[in-house]
């Protein structure tokens, strides 16, 4: 099952494996308001798919047709196989965790895990060992007769995990899983999760807004904004490639001016002519966005090529490992990101003068509506 | 990808939808046959005349033609102001005492504030009676004014609805955020400048609210004035006179839309203030706690000393009065009073009667409310059903005793209608119980549920558990408290109410709320006293019996609350 994930990872738009979940031309609204427009996605079996977006991007309501609980207006959804359209959620097959766990107070955490087994009328003995291998999985076998208020956020998160796995579903669901706990033990279970999804091989999607959050655990990432999927793509794709100005500037920080395509090989912005690989796309004299990340903006170095340009230190921001520096290039505000070692080696400080190499393969260009 | 439009989707249905879309229609039809029909008769009732014509607002022209009728609507509404004007400083310093100040012994301030709670309206009534009536021992302080009439009126609803007042402004005042005043004393400002700027704001819709609580049950109220209204009409009286006394059941409907008009107002102002009362306590306030302050607290203790005195002494002689011989004359105490059978031909049969009707209103009410309130939350289907259901189930609020009790009259007495055997029933004083107090009890089982996280039935689904299995299992035990105060509010409600149920009962389902009356009416003041003394100690019994389940409940089925 590994292997399956590794190789859906590598893959961009399409997925590798099987189909397990395809939406087809979802629109969700409420009253006038278009939450989801005409969607349309294919998840691999044994996929792991992050829905990253900003607050109100559809990203949850997306979660919430896939399973069920808020029916989408329009089109399809299809669950290995059988179009699960028009069933209620009890008729689907997923588990779902929630932002808030909604774990049931009142219970303790065996009789959460086993909530489902139980209406199932299993025997006795096998929810017991049910709910044991369950509460093994999540490293919570000695909490079992805890209630979740007695727990901590990280282990009710975990109990809610284990619940939502407990009937063996086909696809799990997680809405925001994370947002709710401090920043350590968030990215401790975020490596807990993924490397529980790798070993139970299960098909997952799980709706984020945290972007260091996609990126690192998604073998793809759906980039969402009002409604509509903006890029799908692995996680390197969308942070290197992004395919809109959205993306560009939601994943990751990046530079964004206004600028002009002069020729085949080079745009104008400011007074400062850029060398630019992907200006050969496009015609001269289109109006373009040009964006920079701030890590590819290099201090100069002899060997270095690419358009090289004087800057003035105008700011630095230290953030440990890395420090942002705030530039004056050329009369081009930009913000640079360097290693604690560079800025060390640089001595970049207020007023510093400086000269810096923007490689020409970085440069991105997106239209610009004049 | 298809050009063509996308295909639109029609959901199934689950049980759990058709369960939840069931629950809401049984509750539709609850508020259409027992709240939306009797109102509607009502109001067509008061555009015809006594052999069913219809003659457009020639009633209304008779009432406003009849300088009596007319007196008693501008009666209500001044004593109505009056008491307002009286009871809110009143209640609002108390209030100010209990949760501002440091002042000692609290929870038994607290305890007395809500003694009025428990008795029928009538207690304070008879209590000044004993005290500044034609007999009463300190009837020369009045300096020749009578006590029957407007001063009774207010003094006994100032009494009576004091503590409806001081629940909401404690409930206003209590939500404080320490952080406002450590900030207020960090800018230096004088405390004079912070009651100004801080705590009176924050109180501001919370005493607007309390002032039309307290308007409404001025002007709805029955008992006070019946009893020592003497000669002076108002409107609660005057219909009561013209439906029971004259049997002019049109002109009883006329003044009853003329009764609802006022607090139909009020209601709707009450509203407004509510929904602009904002949170002022977000999720990360500090609460607030009072320090020490003798100049503060030393004057406020006397105040509250003096109220409860006022409080316990006006119980203290209703229930002195009902245990001597011939007040004043003979002080000897006696248990005689207490014989009913002898006044009145029900005797004790009155008190089991509202035991009944209080416990079945209590037991089979409470479960109904939170049902209804249940589905008319949680059901994904029918939502615009269920959103004009919410709207139906607070309109009681605004309806007084009085007019639904009238409305049931005109609409299960009607001989057409299949459902007239509920007519001189128990059932028909149970039903109209759960209708008349129904608000409350919503409002507090939706509290409740939107406490509880909205996910729980997302999950249940998910798992493919029947949602019947997680309302028995999670939200039926989570709510069990709150479930226990709403019973035991409809049955303290239903035990004191006399309004509604004047109207409606029958020889042999005499309530002891009307008991009380009806002993007072023909001149048994002691056994009346006797009477709403039996009354008061009932519904301080269950109050207790709350008390004791809560806390077995707290132990058995609460304990994940603990840590």
């Amino acid at each position: 099952m590994e292997g399956s994930v590794a190789r859906a990872s590598t893959k961009g738009q399409a997925c590798a494996t099987e189909p397990s979940l395809i939406v087809e031309r979802v629109t969700k609204r409420f009253g006038a308001f278009v939450a989801v427009e005409d969607v349309s996605l294919v998840v691999g079996r044994g996929e792991f798919v992050c829905f990253l977006g900003p607050s109100g991007c559809g990203k949850t309501t997306l979660l919430r047709v896939i399973a069920g609980l808020d029916p989408q207006d329009e089109g399809r959804i299809i669950q290995d196989g059988r179009d699960v359209s028009a069933l209620p959620p009890s008729a689907r097959d997923f588990g779902i965790v929630f932002q808030s766990y909604a774990l049931f107070p009142n219970m303790t955490v065996a009789a959460n895990v086993g909530y489902g087994l139980v209406s199932q009328r299993k025997p006795k003995a096998e929810i017991d060992r049910r709910v044991r291998e369950l509460l093994d999985l999540v490293g919570l076998a000695d909490q079992a007769w805890k209630y979740p208020a007695q727990l901590s956020g990280g282990q009710q998160q975990r109990v809610a995990l284990a619940r939502a796995l407990a009937l063996d579903p086909g696809l799990l669901l997680l809405d925001e899983p994370l947002s709710a706990l401090d920043a350590l033990v968030r990215a401790h279970l975020r490596e807990e999760i993924k490397s529980l999804q790798r070993r139970l091989g299960i098909t997952t999607i799980m709706v984020t807004h945290d972007q260091d959050e996609a990126l690192s655990t998604a073998d793809r990432v759906v980039v969402m904004n009002r409604g509509r999927i903006e890029q799908v793509g692995t996680p390197e794709e969308v942070y290197r490639h992004p395919r809109t100005l959205f993306v560009a500037g939601f994943v990751g920080r990046m530079n964004s001016l206004p600028g002009i395509v002069l020729d085949s090989a080079h745009v104008q912005v400011g007074a400062v002519q850029l060398a630019c690989r992907s200006a050969a796309e496009r015609a001269a004299g289109d109006a373009v966005h040009i964006c920079l990340r701030p890590e590819d903006l290099l201090p100069a170095a002899p060997a270095e090529i690419g358009t090289r340009l004087p800057a003035t230190v105008r700011g630095v921001e230290y953030l440990g490992s890395i420090a942002r520096a705030m530039l004056d290039a050329a009369g081009l505000p930009l913000v640079m990101e360097v290693q604690d070692s560079a800025l060390r080696r640089l001595a970049l400080r207020p007023g510093a003068a400086i000269e810096i190499v923007i490689p020409p393969d970085r440069v991105l260009l997106f239209d610009r509506a004049e | 990808m298809a050009v063509v439009a996308a295909a639109r989707v029609r959901p199934i249905w689950s049980a759990d939808d058709k369960l939840l879309f069931a629950v809401v229609a049984a509750a539709g039809l609850f508020f259409t046959v027992f709240l939306l029909f009797p109102l509607a008769t009502l109001f067509l009732e008061s555009f015809r005349d006594q052999r069913g014509a219809f003659v457009g607002f020639a009633n209304y022209l008779r009432y406003f033609e009849t300088p009596s009728l007319l007196d008693s609507l501008w009666n209500s509404v001044w004593t109505a102001v009056v008491t307002t004007v009286i009871v809110i400083p009143t209640a609002f310093i108390f209030a100010y005492a209990m949760t501002r100040s440091a002042v000692p012994g609290k929870a038994l301030f607290r305890a007395t504030a809500l003694i009025p709670i428990l008795a029928p309206s009538l207690l304070p009534a008879l209590a000044l009676i004993y005290v500044f009536g034609n007999q009463g021992m300190l009837r020369h302080l009045l300096f020749g004014h009578s006590i029957y009439g407007p001063l009774g009126i207010v003094v006994a609803q100032v009494f009576y609805t004091f503590p409806h007042a001081f629940l909401i402004l404690a409930t206003a005042l209590s939500g404080a955020d320490a952080r406002l005043y450590e900030a207020a004393e960090a800018l230096r400002a004088s405390r004079l400048r912070v009651l100004r700027t801080v705590t009176l704001p924050m109180a501001r819709y919370g005493m607007v609210s309390a002032s039309f609580v307290v308007f409404t049950l001025v002007l709805t109220d029955f008992g006070i004035p019946k009893v020592i209204g003497g000669s002076f009409p108002v409107l609660a009286t005057e219909v009561y006179k013209q439906v029971v006394g004259q049997q002019n059941f049109q002109m009883g409907a006329v003044v009853g839309v003329v009764l609802l008009l006022p607090a139909v107002i009020a209601f709707a102002a009450d509203q407004w203030a509510q929904r602009r009362q904002v949170a002022v306590v977000g999720a990360r306030a500090v609460p607030f706690v009072p320090k020490r302050r003798p100049l503060r607290d030393g004057p406020l203790f006397l105040f509250c000393v003096l109220v409860s005195a006022l409080m316990i002494g006006l119980v203290g002689v209703a229930v002195w009065g009902s245990l001597v011989t011939f007040w004043p004359w003979n002080l000897t105490l006696t248990l005689r009073n207490y014989a009913f059978g002898t006044f009145i031909s029900e005797g004790w049969g009155t008190w089991w009667t509202s035991v009944r009707l209080s416990f079945c209103t209590a037991v089979i009410g409470a479960p109904l409310i939170f049902v209804f309130a249940y589905a008319m939350e949680r059901a994904r289907k029918g939502a615009v059903v269920a959103s004009f259901l919410r709207f139906l189930a607070i309109i009681p609020l605004a309806v007084p005793g009085l007019v639904l009790g009238i409305a049931y009259i005109f609409f299960f007495n009607a001989p057409a209608n299949p459902l007239g055997f509920l007519y001189g029933t128990l059932t028909i004083l149970v039903l109209n119980s759960i209708v008349h107090f129904y608000t409350v009890g919503h409002l507090a089982s939706l509290t409740q549920l939107k406490s509880l996280d909205p996910e729980f039935e997302s999950v249940s689904a998910s798992l493919k558990v029947p949602i019947l299995r997680t309302f028995a299992r999670v939200i039926l035990p989570m709510s069990l408290p709150v479930l226990l105060d709403v019973a035991v509010y409809l049955f303290v409600n239903a035990m004191t109410t006399v309004s509604a149920v004047v109207f409606l009962y029958a020889p042999g389902i005499m309530p002891a709320s009307v008991a009380v009356v009806q002993m007072d009416e023909a001149g048994f003041a002691s056994p009346a006293a006797a009477m709403a003394t039996v009354i008061l100690l009932t519904s301080a019994a269950v109050k207790g019996v709350q008390v004791a389940v809560d806390d077995w409940l707290s132990a058995r089925t609460q304990a994940w609350k603990r840590r």
